[in-house]
Parts: C-alpha cells; structure tokens; sequence
C-alpha cells in the first residue's frame, strides 16, 4: 500500500513538474532564464515539497525571491544551488504554499539549467531495491535516464575498470576505507567544492563526513552509517530493574551478564572477537587515544590493547562471552542458545523480520575510565568518478537521494544511521515496538569511531585476524600476540 | 619581421618552460625558477637502480639524467646545520631524505643530484651519480642506513629514492604538508583574483607535460600571437575575457610538434577523444572533443581588465566552464602504437578470428599480475605484467576444453603445445597472454605477446614462456605428454615440452625409406640429445651460452648408446658413428603430424640418401630411454 501510495505521490510530483516545465521554459533556456512557479500547480495531498522538485535540475542559481500573499518578499541572500533539494516548502490544505509561515504567491529563480544526460551509478550493500526506488523516482521526476546497477564488491570493479580503460559509472557508492586506494587510483573525484560551496552541511553528522576525508580532501558524499551495537532476544535475558542497562552495559555488567540471561544454558553473549573489526571498539574503549597515530602508524603492543585483550579473555574464561565468526555466532543466536550478540545495526531488519524480539544496546560503558567502549561506524557514501562527464547532474542525484526526506524513508526501512542528524529522530520516533532506536543509534554515532579511511587500517585489520586466534586460543600469550601483530604491522606499513 | 621573431622567441623561451624548485630553511624561502636552474652547471650521465626484485634477478634499470647537483641549489640557502637533513620532497609529499653531509661530500652512492630531464622527458626528480654507474640496495642501506633507505613490500628498494614531481628541497622538515600546499591556499584565500605575485601553474598532460604558470601568461598577455578578447554573458551580464582558445594549448600535448609553433591535430581533436579538467577545489569533468567545437572552449586569465587565476570558459555548458583550473588532461594514447594494427589470431577447426591487441586491453579478461619465467640456464624474471586470462578467454571464445591441446605459435616459427587442461586449470597461478610489462606494451622486438604465468608463487619454465605469439591454435584432440630418460654420467628425463622447445631451436628433417614407403620424419639430430648424459657437468642450456653441452672429444673417443622401446626391444649404436651426425635423428613428427600411436612418443629415423648411417640401425619405435654406457 505504501509503495502503491509513494508511486502516486511520483507520478503527481511527475506532473507538477511537467506543467512547471511548460509554462516556464518557453523562451531561450540557455542562461539567465526565470522560472515561475505559483501554487496553482500544487496539490494539497503533498504536505513538504523540497525547492529542487519543483524545478528542472538548475546548474547554477543565482537569484531566487518568494513573493508572499501578504505582499512581502523574501531573497536568498546566498547562492543556494546546492541546497535546493534542502529547502523544504510546506503545504496548506488547499495547496498554498507555505514558507517560514509564510503564504507564497509566486517563487521567481534565475539560473542555468544543468544539461541532461543519462547517468549511471553503481550501488551496493543492503537496500537494493529501496535504493532503486529513489532513483528511479529521481529519475521519473526529471526526465534522466539512470544505469543502476548493484554491484557488490564496486570498489575491485572500478579498480579493474581503471586498469582496463572501461568507461566508469559517473557515481560510485563507496565505503571509508575505500578512499585512499581508489583516491590513488584517480578513480574519484574529490568533493570539496560541494562541501566549501555549501553551509547548509551542518545537518551532517560530522563523523560520518569526516570519514571521508582523506588527505584534507573530502572524496565521497555520506549516506548513512552502520554501527555496532549489542543485539539480544529480550526472551531470553531480563535486565530486572536495573533500567540504564536498557540503555547499556557497564563492562563489569558485561562480566555479571548471566545473572540477567533466564537460563543456565544459554551463553550470555557471542562475538567475533577474532576480528579487528570487534577488537578495535575495545582498544579503544580501555583508553587508547588515536587509533592512527600522528606519525600514520598504529599501535597494537600498548597498555589499552593489552587491557582489551585481557579483558575478552577474562569474558570467554567466566562462560560469559563464546567467541565464533559471525555465521556461527547468528546461527547460535537464531537458535536461542545464546541470548545476545555484538552485530552491526544493518542486522536488525533480517532479525526482526525472523520474529526475534529484539532489543539493542549500545556497545558497553566503561566506568572506570568514564567512557564508552566505542563502536566502529562502518559509513557508506557516493563518490563522483574523476573521468565522469556529468559531475553536475552527479551531484545532483546525490543530492536528491541524500536529502532529508529521502533519508528518512531509506534509513528508517533499513535501520541505518542516516548521514543527516535531524533525519534520525523523525525516522524512529514511532517504530511501534518500544524500543528507542534513535536514542542508541545517536549514542553509538556520537561516540562511534569511523571505519579510517586510510590505509594502515587494512594492515591492521588483516594482521589482527590472523593474530588474534593465537591470543585467544592459548597458544601466545596476550603481550607476545600484540607484539607480533605490531611487529607486522610496522613492517607493512613501512613498506608502504 | 625581426619583432615578430622576437615575440615568437620570447614566446618560445616562455613556453617550454615548466615548474619551480622551491628551497626552505628555517623560515627562509628561495624560489629557483627553471630559468635559474638552466644557467646553474648540469651534466649528463646514466645510472642504474636495483628494486626490491633484485633478488629475484630483476636487472636494474638503466635511466639517463640531465642534472644539478643538490649541493649548487642548497647554496641558495644561509645556515645549514652539518647535522641537517635535507627533504627532497614532491608536490605529493613523497620524499627522500638525505644527510646534509652527503651533499656536500662524497659517499659509495655518489652525490645527490636535482635531474630535469630523465630519459628524454621533462621531469623534475631526484637521484645520485654513483661512480659505478649502478646504485645497489646494499650500498643504499650502508649509506643511508634503516631510516632513510627506501623499501617496498618490506624489502630495501633503491629504485624508490628516485622521488619524482620534486616542488621542494625542505631542510629539517616536520612533515607539514601545508608548506607544500602554501601556493594552492593563497590562490583559494584570494577567490579567483589574483594578484600580481601568486604562484600557480596548470598542468596539461597528453602524449607529454606542459606547464602554464604566470611568467608565460605575462608574456603571453603582452604578446600578440594568442591572446585574445572574448565577452560572454554570464549571471545576466556580459563578461569580458582576455585568453586563448584552449584548443592552442591542447597543440602543445596532443602529439605533434612538441616545439613552438605546435600544431593542433585538428583530425584527432574531431575523432574524438577524453579530455578531463580539474578545477583546484577538486571539482573534475570530462568532455568528448566529438561533442564540443574546437573553437569554443577558451583558457582566460583576465576577466574585464583584472586579472584572474586562469579559469576555462567559453561558450559552452556551465560544467566545462572551470574556475581555478589546474589540471587538463587528455586520454591519448601513443598513436604510433593505436594506429598499428596489432592482432594475434585464436583458430580452431570451426573457428577463426583476429583480435586487436587494445580489443583485448578493453576486454573482461584483462588484469595485472606479478608474473615470473625462469630461463633454463637458471636466471629468474620476475615483473609486474598486463594482459589477459588464457583460460577464461580460450574457454568463453573458442571453447577450450581440458581434452584439447592448445598450440601457440611465434612468428619466428616457434612453437608450443600445452594441454587444455593445464591452461584452464593449472596447478598453480593462472596463465596470462601478457601485452604489457611493467605497464609498458611489450615492444616489437621481440614481440608484442607472451605466454606467462602470473600469481603468487609461480614460475613459468622458459621454454613455456612464449614470446612473439601471432597465432593460438585449438586442437581438438588430447594433448598427451610423455618423458624419454636419458641415462649416462647424468641422467635427465626429457618431456614433450623440452622435446618441443629443442626442436624450435634445432629442427632436423630427414627422408626415411621402410618397408618400400618413403616418408618425411622431423625431430632433433640424436647426437645433440647425447649431451644431456655425455658427462658429468654440462647439460643443453643449463650453464653460460659460452660452454658447449655437447663433449665431442668422449664421442670420438667412444661410447654405446643403446635405444630402448617401452616393450624392452632396444639397438646400440655407436657413438663415433653418431657424432656430429644430423642424419640420424629422434623424430616426434611424421609428415608434419604427431606420430601415430604405434610409434608414440618417438622413434630413431635417419636420411635414407646418407653415406652415415650407422651400421646397426633400426627404426626403434616407442622409445622411451636412451643409454649411454662406456666402453
């Protein structure tokens, strides 16, 4: 029903748009045309319109004025080209527009019109098809044909594609540690004219565009943010009264967990904790200040990774934690022989959707030195290739997809971290099954650390996979493990 | 007559001009201007650089320099403490330190030089004159020591101090990459105006580099021959613009003259091909020369008489108008090589096709791997090749299977046989019909295609490295191998490989007469495969070209040589008789085909119309060993 409805609500804006077409583009559409719009055009089904779906996709603009019923006016006194799909107008029940409170009569905009041409953007990850519908919706609104092709490993095929002298998609959904291989490779493009250009940004999370910054440089465009987060079957453990564990554990709660679980047998919790990915969280949170250090390297053989390796040790010792690759470990979990588990957010939809009764919780606090243990915020964006021959029209379908209301609808189906703050809130304000997603979700974001972006993380996270089984598994003691892991690390680095 | 020559020399000088040095030193900023460095003393001289392969036998490579010595430049600078140490560093931030000590006296790598012309080409890099001639990665480490010695994948690596794109020579530098990036913040600080003392420079790059910085627009700006006024209309008003049209720069790099006047390849700017500019902000957009006029696209420094940092306009779609532009940059590849047409053919009995070597560059088979050969004398070649994946193009376009055998053939005549399986599913690494070596299209000579094993861990018998492929054939039959042994004072087991690669190299052809049917037999002259076992050290191809395998003195001397057939039957022959004998020979082929099964793999045939035959020959069939035993 709800698509049936978001088809509807595409085909009006369709029409909107087209009769806004007809009686503005009638003259040279070349430069300094003005485009009209009244609310004559406007539907009252449509409560929030933003600016840019009202108009064809606009290069530049240059002057934009609200004229009001009231007879008042209002100028941008900025270039606000790359907040068009920002700017929201609202609707009364009989169509008028609305702005600031503010009944328009008519908008007057100057500018260019961006060329059209077709474009072709690869995504990938989860949301396929909602992803599709964005597009496509984009591209229904504004007459663009798209390529949109789901590729799931983009970052090896654009590589490939370089090498090979392929023409390249014009955008390329990416993830952090991406970045400086593909940056390397002049495969992309780097985006600071949109972010210099644009004030409009501080509705960004500033984690999940910093993650994208390499160099100084911002190279992809955030979308949204996967996190860790304790995962557990509300069935199975029962956190009695002690109400901020709902919120989340302290480690010494983590050590005390089966007293909450409901029976002896079930393992309290599970995690991968072979992998870096998990283990990096923990460095962290025992008081390791920068995961790379000024000097580019990355420190494993300090006291705050020895405290974290000691401490999961410790968890595995008391029966508290099993420690198994991530299939095992779901698999443990969908059979209710363990009662929690430290998975990303993207996991949530497919477990809810197995009729589990999910809770999540941040990842655990750390009382004795006052902090979080912070979870890894694996972030994916849009990045413009180098060589694409529509960068203008590029953006603007970014823009598009990742403006707020889009967000709200992609993120909130998906349980994702969206890449605009004021988006999170909205998204799970009434998801209906009493958990607070959006407060944990912030929690996790504000004290999250973003996947780096260079590439001493790929060192790291390919020697403490191999390093951390000989820990965990007895046959190195924790110190000789983080020495040999920083042994490796160094040397790999230094061959960079 | 003569102001004209003047301009166009004054235009000529500024043109082929291209980037600055910039020398710091505890506050003190010198800029040497490629003007200065031309009147600076510079020499000419080759050196050799060993990789991190070098243990592996990868022979250094040789580059040809024009350079300066550091030492020249660094007085420039006041107060360089002895202990300094001084960052040759690029516009990148890659960098090569180096004790201050070392410039100024000698050391096993000889002194530090600042080269602006390497192998032929433009190019501001760093490297030392080793008296030798050859900087090792030994002498790298001594010199230098662990901290300052170059490496890749963990091994020392000299090749790596060669930096390249040097901007700066830094002393004592903190790694602050914002002195590198002081020019491109001023130009952005200042907006598009700039002022009479920024620095910029924009780079073009096509089948060479060309550099515009200020110095050249100013003469170009006071000259006459390519500055021009253009108006265009813009936000609702009318801008006038001072520049030239892009297409002028664009003659400098897209493979013509490559001395002023060039010449714009009007012919290739209309086939189309990809231009991508970047604008300094990082905002890039590439255009098909098909899609826009030659004539519309202007390069300005100068917008209604105030000067700008140089931005692209014209009249044009806003996304090719670019502000601060710094990079332009055209996807030409060297049309001496596109306009070859370099083919190799792929046949089988129902199949024939030619396929251009850049069919396959822009095809799905393609990647990049390190690949190694091993020649039978023993030397490894290890190097990072380009081409595509055997198995998976001779399974999806000619259906290979593993029954088949796949015969490559050079165009020297050489020829190899593998069987279907072993390319489709070797035992290790994968097979790649390589084109390009160290991102370089292999050359002419020897050969534009190669057969080579690629991945981690592999080597590729040299024999099976084919160079000089032209043509790979499909046979749809099953490739059978088989192994001859030779025994004497060594023993060697000899396969169909070695049996093939021996008769690329010494084919002999004789007519036989048996049983009243004369037929024509070809293989190796037996008395060059006695060489394998005739004594104790050398074997064919296992030691220096310089030392003869064969020992013809213990032929003479006297020896039997007995051919045995898989069934026991066998005949001895005398080794006198064999000597130098090219009648009588080990032949695998009758006819031209492969033999039949009843003498598979080999039999002895000989030149029925020679006066050498031996006297106790018969035509063994099935051979599968040779002995040679003293007398």
């Amino acid at each position: 029903m709800k698509n049936v409805m978001s088809f509807i609500k595409t085909c009006f804006l369709f029409l909107i748009f087209i009769a806004v077409s007809l009686t503005v583009f009638s003259t040279s559409l070349f430069l300094n045309d003005s485009y009209f719009v009244n609310n004559d055009t406007i539907s009252n089904d449509i409560t929030q319109i933003a600016l840019g779906e009202l108009y064809p996709l606009m290069f530049d603009v240059y002057d934009v004025t609200f004229s009001f019923q009231n007879g008042d006016s209002f100028v941008f006194d900025e270039n606000i080209t790359e907040k068009f799909f920002d700017i929201y107008l609202s609707t009364t029940p009989d169509g008028t527009l609305i702005f600031n409170g503010n009944k328009i009569e008519s908008i007057s905009i100057k500018g260019e019109k961006c060329d059209i041409s077709d474009l072709e953007i690869w995504i990938g990850w989860e949301g396929e098809k909602e992803l599709k519908n964005v597009i496509n919706s984009f591209s229904l609104k504004f007459g663009i044909k798209i390529k949109t092709l789901y590729v799931p490993n983009s970052y090896s095929k654009l590589i490939s594609y370089i090498r090979s002298n392929k023409i390249l998609p014009d955008i390329v959904m990416v993830e952090s540690d991406d970045i400086s291989t593909l940056m390397e490779s002049k495969a992309i493009q780097n985006l600071d004219y949109i972010f210099n250009s644009s004030e409009e940004n501080g509705s960004f999370f500033d984690k999940l565009k910093e993650s994208f910054i390499l160099g100084d440089k911002t190279w992809a465009y955030p979308f949204y943010a996967d996190t860790h987060l304790i995962l557990y079957n509300r069935k199975l453990i029962d956190f009695k009264n002690n109400t901020d564990s709902y919120k989340t554990l302290t480690l010494n709660d983590l050590k005390n967990m089966d007293e909450y679980v409901l029976a002896k047998e079930i393992i309290p919790i599970s995690w991968n904790a072979y992998s870096g990915y998990f283990f990096l969280p923990f460095m962290m949170g025992f008081g390791k200040e920068n995961f790379i250090e000024k000097d580019g390297t990355v420190r494993v053989n300090d006291v705050s990774s020895l405290k974290a390796i000691e401490y999961i040790l410790t968890l595995e010792k008391e029966s508290i934690l099993d420690i198994s690759e991530r299939d095992a470990m779901t698999a443990l979990f969908l059979e209710e022989k363990t009662s929690a588990i430290i998975g990303g957010s993207y996991m949530i939809p497919y477990l809810k959707s197995l009729g589990i009764d999910l809770g999540i919780l941040t990842l655990p606090y750390n009382e004795a030195d006052n902090c979080y243990i912070p979870p890894l915020l694996d972030i994916k964006g849009f990045a413009i290739t180098r060589k694409s021959k529509n960068p203008v029209l590029s953006r603007r379908l970014i823009q598009y997809i990742t403006n707020q209301k889009n967000q709200e609808e992609f993120c909130g189906e998906l349980f994702k971290i969206p890449c605009r703050s004021e988006a999170l809130d909205k998204i799970y304000a009434n998801n209906g099954d009493g958990e607070d997603y959006s407060e944990k979700l912030r929690i996790s974001v504000e004290n999250g650390i973003a996947i780096p972006a260079d590439k001493a993380y790929s060192v790291y996270k390919s020697t403490m996979w191999n390093i951390l089984r000989f820990a965990i598994s007895g046959q190195m003691k924790p110190q000789e493990a983080l020495d040999t892991a920083q042994n490796i690390i160094d040397n790999n680095l230094k061959s960079r | 007559m003569k102001k004209l020559v003047l301009s166009l020399l004054i235009v000529f000088m500024s043109v082929t001009m291209f980037s600055q040095i910039v020398l710091i030193n505890n506050g003190q900023q010198k800029i040497i201007s490629e003007e200065t460095l031309e009147i600076l003393p510079s020499e000419e001289f080759d050196v050799s650089y060993e990789s991190y392969l070098a243990e592996d036998g990868v022979v250094p490579k040789t580059s040809s320099f024009k350079a300066i010595r550091i030492s020249f430049l660094l007085a420039y600078l006041k107060g360089i403490d002895k202990d300094a140490t001084v960052h040759i560093v690029a516009s990148d931030g890659y960098s090569q330190i180096i004790p201050y000590e070392l410039c100024i006296t000698d050391s096993a790598l000889g002194s530090p030089y600042l080269a602006y012309s390497k192998n032929g080409e433009k190019e501001y890099c760093f490297t030392f004159k080793p008296e030798d001639g050859l900087v090792t990665n030994a002498e790298m480490f001594s010199v230098l020591g662990e901290e300052y010695s170059k490496y890749r994948k963990g091994i020392p690596s000299a090749s790596g101090m060669m930096v390249k794109g040097i901007s700066h020579i830094i002393i004592n530098w903190d790694g602050n990459m914002d002195i590198l990036n002081e020019k491109s913040d001023k130009v952005s600080e200042n907006s598009e105006k700039a002022n009479e003392n920024s620095e910029f420079s924009v780079n073009f790059k096509g089948l060479n580099d060309f550099c515009i910085d200020m110095t050249i627009i100013d003469k170009l700006d006071s000259g006459k021959t390519h500055a021009k006024k253009i108006e265009i209309e813009e936000k609702g008003q009318l801008n006038s613009y001072a520049g030239m049209q892009l297409k002028e720069i664009i003659a400098a790099v897209d493979g013509g003259r490559r001395d002023h006047p060039f010449d714009f390849d009007e012919k290739l700017w209309n086939s189309g091909y990809d231009i991508t500019m970047t604008a300094a902000d990082g905002y890039s957009v590439t255009f098909s020369t098909k899609d826009v006029d030659q004539d519309d696209l202007y390069f300005v420094w100068n917008r209604n008489s105030e000067k700008i940092t140089p931005m692209i306009t014209g009249n044009v779609s806003g996304k090719l108008k670019i502000k601060n532009i710094k990079n332009v940059e055209l996807s030409i590849a060297n049309q001496e090589f596109t306009e070859q047409e370099i083919i190799i053919s792929l046949k089988s009995d129902s199949k024939s096709l030619d396929i251009n070597i850049h069919e396959l560059e822009k095809s799905e088979y393609y990647f990049e791997e390190i690949g190694q050969f091993t020649t039978s004398a023993g030397t490894v070649h290890r190097d990072s090749y380009a081409g595509i994946d055997m198995a998976v193009w001779l399974k999806n376009e000619m259906d290979l299977k593993k029954e088949d055998t796949v015969q490559i053939k050079a165009s020297d005549g050489y020829n190899m046989s593998f069987s279907g399986k072993d390319i489709l599913v070797p035992e290790n690494g994968k097979w790649m019909l390589a084109f390009k070596l160290n991102d370089e299209y292999l050359p002419e000579d020897p050969g534009y295609f190669r057969t080579i094993k690629v991945g981690k861990d592999v080597d590729t018998e040299g024999h099976n490295s084919v160079k000089m492929i032209v043509e790979i054939e499909i046979i749809k039959s099953e490739y059978r191998s088989y192994n001859i042994e030779f025994e004497g004072k060594m023993n060697f087991s000899i396969d169909r490989d070695t049996m093939q690669s021996g008769i690329n190299c010494h084919k002999t052809v004789v007519e036989c007469e048996s049983k009243g049917e004369r037929n024509e037999y070809e293989g190796i002259a037996l008395w060059r495969l006695l060489a394998y076992s005739d004594d104790s050290k050398y074997a064919p191809h296992k030691q220096d070209s310089s030392i003869i395998s064969y020992d013809e003195h213990a032929a003479e001397k006297g020896y039997d040589v007995t051919i045995v057939a898989s069934d026991g039957y066998s005949i001895t022959l005398k080794s006198e008789e064999l000597n130098k004998n090219d009648d009588v020979i080990l032949a695998v082929y009758k006819n031209g085909k492969e033999l039949e099964d009843k003498y598979w793999p080999a039999l002895i045939a000989w030149n029925s119309d020679s006066e050498n035959i031996p006297e106790n020959i018969k035509m063994v069939r099935n051979i599968s060993k040779i002995i040679l035993t003293e007398r």
